[in-house]
């Protein structure tokens, strides 16, 4: 945080505690304490139905620029950019505050030197369902267990699209059997057929596809049950700057998103076969390509991770195998399945090189058959094994290691996200254990392991996270403030408090573990979050995320 | 790995393979995700209590393992606030015998455990342990 940022900091916390507490109604002490030369621009948003507005995200953009920078209003109404955020030039404006929209365009010309003042004017819109997120309609939608099916839609695209068509329940028998044979490494703007075809029962498609045309547009103009939208952020959840940084093409989709020691961030490109780096200093994007070794299966990797000596590994998905970028040469190297693990289906999906020094060993994941892999570095051979011996495997009821990490003698722990068990693998052995969290089919996601040997997980269908305890072998859980979160990843920070993403709320989540206060941050536009990342470097900490399906890299800054 | 690790990893593989195409139609984050409960390759479920025999009661966050004979692999859980605890996750080809339940928690021993031979004999669908513990 440059010093214009941090007194500007320092005046928010200021103006917070003493708003908060001594003048909860005084705008015009707040006026004062904003009128200072380290913003670059400021202003307030107002609304005729609410007067002066908390909780409105305002982004600025730069004419040109692919960085925008967003920050949120006070509660008195007040939002302001620090001097060191916005490059002088023309910026467009635009905000967010569902049930509104701004009264006309807004811009503002953010000079060299002095601050610029734009007041917003809002208008209430007629219909929010074009602002609503997924978790917004899953919270609306009637039903309860029906809903079920909805969550893995989020891996393509949003519900809005489910529930503005007009299918009817023998035509979205059709749609859900043609979308099943979608690569699960597709977006809207990058569709990929997987190349062996995926077969769903006809009794389970009609009853997903039964309800669907119980919640969408195919039997009325307009939806009959009420849109429920979350409430604007307020308080602490307003103390954040936002920066995202567009690609250079649509069509990129950051997925795992990771910093390295020069401040440079890494991606997987979800969909396309590039390994991507952006400078965040100056929004600069370089892609590192490599030769896809399947040319006719679908694009793209998804898990990345650093081995011992900073080079990246990238999981391959149906290219199959894993890829070690070596980022002293900037070179690829490919490591197959061999022709006994390989098939039409083979999917690799994860990737941990962590402590690949320990014994020279990688280990990954297959997707298609739930079981681990392990990859000799000498040899380039890979083992095979099954932690899920003698559990049941059924039509309902599946097991696939997920989420993975190692721990310091590099033996694995990994997330069965088929269905409910964090497991172990002894590195020597090969024997497995598996712990069952205590929520029945929470579906353990993605995972970290922290410096006092605690796994750190996203429970993505009970709307939870939890933590493993390595040495107690217990589990512990937390819940998701807002239902039908869904998390998908989670991450602690050095202050001992836990960041998560979804793919369906556009919300970040901050939660205390020791106390369960939390902050959720409302992210400028629709965020489809994967794999999150903190960096512990700076003060306050960062966050860094990919938008998988709108090609950007998304920092969060908390102010507090 | 040792030959009877080499030996079960294969007996896995064989035994997995099958099923694992049988069930593709989810993988791994992309299908019709339904919590109904399959019972089609449910085996038998172990359930029980872990009873401190000195001051009486249950044992309150007490491990309790259920090790799989011949699998290289095993089941941990913990006891809830009455001491109890249930594995409700073996397929069929598991035979009940091959399971092993112990229990342990700090400042206790087993002593030992008993195993409730439920009505229904062979066909019985879940089997009551408990974990007797005594102070060391």
């Amino acid at each position: 945080m440059g010093i214009g940022a941090a007194r500007s900091a320092l005046a928010g916390c200021l103006f917070g505690v003493l708003f908060s507490t001594l003048l909860p109604a005084s705008g015009a002490f707040a006026e004062l304490l904003f009128d200072t030369p380290d913003l670059a621009l400021t202003g307030r948003v107002t609304s005729a139905q609410e007067g002066a507005m908390e909780g409105v995200l305002v982004s600025a953009q730069r004419n040109g620029s692919p960085i925008s920078v967003t920050v949120v209003t006070n509660q008195a109404g007040r939002y302001s950019f620090p001097v060191d955020r916005l490059t002088p030039g023309h910026n467009a404006l635009r905000i967010r505050a569902i049930g509104y929209e701004l009264d006309g365009p807004a811009a503002a010309d953010v000079a060299a030197k002095g601050t610029v003042t734009a007041d917003l004017a809002l208008r209430k819109v007629d219909d929010i369902a074009s602002q609503m997120t997924s978790t917004e309609w899953l919270i609306s939608m009637p039903g309860a267990e029906q809903k079920r099916p909805l969550i893995e839609c989020m891996s393509c695209h949003t519900l809005e699209r489910v529930v503005r068509s007009k299918f009817t329940a023998d035509e979205f028998v059709g749609v859900l059997k043609r979308m099943a044979n979608y690569a699960n490494n597709s977006t809207m703007q990058k569709v990929q057929a997987r190349v062996t075809e995926r077969e769903v029962p006809d009794d389970r498609a009609r009853r997903v596809a039964e309800y669907l045309a119980t919640v969408n547009l195919s039997k009325r103009d307009r939806w009959d049950y009420e849109l429920k939208a979350l409430p604007r952020p307020t308080g602490t959840a307003t103390r954040v700057i936002i920066t995202e940084y567009d690609m250079p093409r649509s069509t990129v989709a950051p997925h795992d998103v990771r910093t390295d020691a020069d401040g440079f961030i890494w991606y997987s490109n979800f969909v396309e076969p590039y390994l991507g780096r952006l400078d965040p200093r100056t929004g600069a994007h370089a892609e590192f390509a490599y030769n896809l070794p399947k040319p006719n299966f679908p694009a793209g990797a998804l898990a990345l991770e650093a081995d011992h000596d900073g080079n990246w590994w990238l999981a391959m998905m149906f290219q199959g195998g894993v890829m070690k970028f070596d980022t002293r040469t900037k070179t690829f190297r490919h490591y197959p399945l061999p022709a006994e693990l390989d098939s039409d289906t083979a999917q690799q999906s994860m990737v941990m090189p962590r402590q690949s020094h320990v014994d020279g060993k990688v280990w990954t994941n297959d997707v298609n058959t739930h079981s681990i892999l392990r990859l000799d570095l000498a040899t380039g051979a890979y083992e095979r094994v099954d932690p899920f011996q003698g559990m049941p495997i059924g039509a309902n009821r599946q097991h696939s290691p997920y989420g993975m990490t190692a721990d310091q003698g590099n033996n694995l722990y990994f997330m069965d996200f088929g269905d409910e068990s964090v497991g172990r693998i002894d590195a020597k052995t090969f024997r497995a254990t598996i712990y069952p969290t205590p929520t029945p089919h929470s579906r353990p996601r993605r995972t970290m392991l922290d410096d006092k040997g605690r796994l750190w997980f996203a429970e993505f269908a009970a709307n939870k996270l939890g933590m493993f305890d390595l040495d107690r072998e217990s589990i512990k859980e937390w819940d998701v403030p807002t239902p039908h979160t869904y998390p998908y990843d989670v991450y602690l920070d050095r202050n001992g408090e836990l960041w998560s993403g979804s793919m369906s709320n556009d919300r970040v989540l901050r939660i205390d573990p020791q106390t369960g206060k939390s902050i959720e941050y409302l992210l400028p536009r629709q965020t489809n979050i994967r794999r999150i990342f903190i960096d512990n470097t700076t003060t306050p900490v960062t966050f860094w995320a990919g938008n998988n399906h709108h090609a950007a890299i998304l920092k969060i800054e908390p102010l507090d | 790995m040792t030959k009877s690790q080499r030996a079960s990893l294969l007996l896995g593989l064989a035994l997995a393979l099958p099923l694992a195409f049988a069930g593709m139609a989810w993988a791994g984050g992309a299908s019709l995700d339904e919590d109904e409960e399959d019972q089609s390759n449910a085996g038998v479920s172990f359930f029980g209590f872990a009873k401190d025999l000195d001051r009486g009661g249950g044992v309150a966050d007490a491990k309790v393992s259920a090790e799989i004979k011949n699998r290289n692999a095993s089941l941990v859980t913990r006891t809830d606030d009455q001491g109890h605890f249930k594995f409700s996750g073996f397929s069929k080809d598991i035979d009940p015998k091959d399971v092993e339940i112990s229990c342990s928690k700090e400042g206790l021993k087993l002593q030992r455990t008993v195993r409730r031979q439920p009505p229904g004999g062979e066909a019985a669908t879940s089997i009551e342990v408990d974990c007797l513990m005594v102070k060391p």
